[in-house]
């Protein structure tokens, strides 16, 4: 958590710091004590020189990289430091989720977290041609960034951070019962949500980090459908057609079913998904698109209410009470 | 027997759908709530870090319709945080909340598609007509 900025520091404040117990005994020149302030062995010190140190823990960047990009899949903070700790994520990483019900960053003990990052979870899948009314139309949706289950927590987002729910899938364009239907596939949220399926049995890739989801195709594969979104993925068309992928891009746009259509438009950062709205229309079956970070998915074309909304925005963070300070941009639900 | 949908829901009759536009203004004019959640940030303390201090703030319970709309300018500050938009604002100024919420509104609004409805019968949208609803999408 850091010492104090004024006023008295005990040798005990120092221990306590960097993780030591309370009462116990310790010197200025013990090296984890020495190392909040970077000297040496047997250097001079003054105790003013620890004002608002602490015993900061960055994430190590030297893994292995996805894109280009330096990151870390679906981590816990009790991985990384002890309770009473500060762990920083660097302004450079990714932390990510690929699963729709767990969050990037699990914080499981009393701890700060400071954000120089991306921290961003899953985004809902598209819903899928359910062949022929069956089932719920509704887009999935997106997954949490941040999951709290410790008391004690403190997060600090900082400035040009990002802290990002997925979005939610597009909804599915379905007529309600008709097995010979030429369902629409939802757009993929943000996060690396897959474009559904529709009618034709291709889906759409999520995008991976720092890059846009996939362009929904027809069968053939070399007519491109519905774009890809860096944000939320635009959903597919009458016609069976699929959805578009949602991308992993900050802030990021969101695709569009086509150039000449503005229904199923994926949504971007800040903004839902958009679709046909309650029902169809230009020829029906016309899906939602994908939501924007921590945004709700498009509403599907079809009267199968209620099965045809957009998938629910992700979480920013969830979990246990917690403090919170942001100059960053928050995406999703605190 | 659904004829009609406005909003994502099902109607039978055009007098059904215009009691819902009717009530779909209402919902925009006095119910927030639907679409944004607002906070009060509570309890700020000072956490001191290697690049200096920050304040840190806990969140309060959520703000009702009737609450939101009696904000008015004192020194309390918000989150606010768009249900559809997925956009989150912290420390909002409690007399800046008022066009931050209505501009959370207008995602909605587009997102319900409040200014037309669909003619099953006939597979086309309809404008709708009883009430101005251009104001807020």
């Amino acid at each position: 958590m850091g010492l104090q900025t004024s006023g008295a520091i005990s040798l005990d404040d120092l221990h306590v710091e960097v993780g030591g117990t309370s009462g116990t005994t310790c010197s200025l020149n013990d090296p984890d004590i020495r190392a909040l302030i970077d000297v040496g062995d047997s250097a001079g010190q003054s105790i003013q020189q620890y004002y608002g140190k602490s015993s900061e823990t960055s994430l190590p960047t030297g893994g292995s990289q996805i894109n280009g990009q330096v990151q870390l899949k679906q981590i816990t903070a009790s991985s990384y430091i002890s309770s009473g700790g500060t762990l920083r994520v660097p302004s450079n990483m990714w932390v990510w989720s690929d699963s729709r019900t767990t969050a990037a960053l699990i914080i499981d003990i009393s701890c700060t977290v400071i954000n120089d990052g991306k921290i961003i979870g899953r985004g809902g899948k598209g819903r899928w041609y359910q062949g022929g009314g069956g089932g719920t139309q509704n887009g999935d949706p997106g997954g949490p960034a941040i999951s709290v289950t410790a008391s004690g927590v403190t997060i600090v987002n900082n400035s040009g951070a990002y802290i990002a729910g997925g979005g939610g899938g597009g909804s599915n364009g379905q007529d309600g019962g008709d097995p010979q239907d030429q369902s629409g596939g939802g757009g993929g949220g943000a996060g690396g949500g897959e474009g559904g399926n529709g009618h034709i049995n291709r889906e759409s890739a999520g995008g991976t980090l720092n890059a846009i989801g996939e362009h929904a195709k027809n069968l053939s594969g070399n007519v491109v459908i519905s774009n890809g979104g860096g944000a939320g993925g635009g959903g597919g068309g009458a016609y069976a057609y699929p959805g578009g992928g949602g991308g992993r891009i900050l802030p990021g746009s969101g695709g569009v079913f086509s150039s000449s259509f503005v229904w199923g438009s994926g949504g971007s950062a800040g903004n839902a998904g958009y679709g046909p709205g309650p029902s169809g229309y230009a020829g029906g079956h016309v899906s939602g698109g994908g939501g924007g970070w921590g945004a709700q998915g498009g509403n599907g074309s079809g009267p199968s209410y209620p099965y045809n909304i957009g998938g629910a925005g992700g979480a920013a963070i969830t979990g246990v009470s917690r403090s919170l300070t942001n100059n960053g941009t928050i995406y999703g639900s605190t | 027997m659904s004829n009609y949908f406005y909003a994502t829901i099902p109607y039978e009759t055009v007098s059904d759908v215009e009691a819902a536009v009717r009530n779909m203004k209402d919902t925009l004019e006095n119910k927030p709530t639907t679409w944004c959640v607002v906070k009060p940030m509570i309890n700020p303390k000072i956490i001191p870090l290697s690049t200096g201090n920050v304040v840190a703030w806990d969140s309060g319970d959520p703000l009702n319709d009737a609450q939101i709309k009696a904000l008015s300018s004192s020194d309390t500050v918000y989150n606010v945080y768009s249900i559809q938009g997925g956009e989150n604002l912290t420390e909002v100024k409690e007399k800046d909340v008022a066009a931050k919420v209505e501009k959370m509104r207008k995602v909605y609004a587009n997102w319900a598609m409040v200014t037309s409805y669909y003619d099953k019968q006939n597979n086309e949208m309809l404008a709708v007509t009883n009430e101005d609803m251009s104001g807020y999408v």
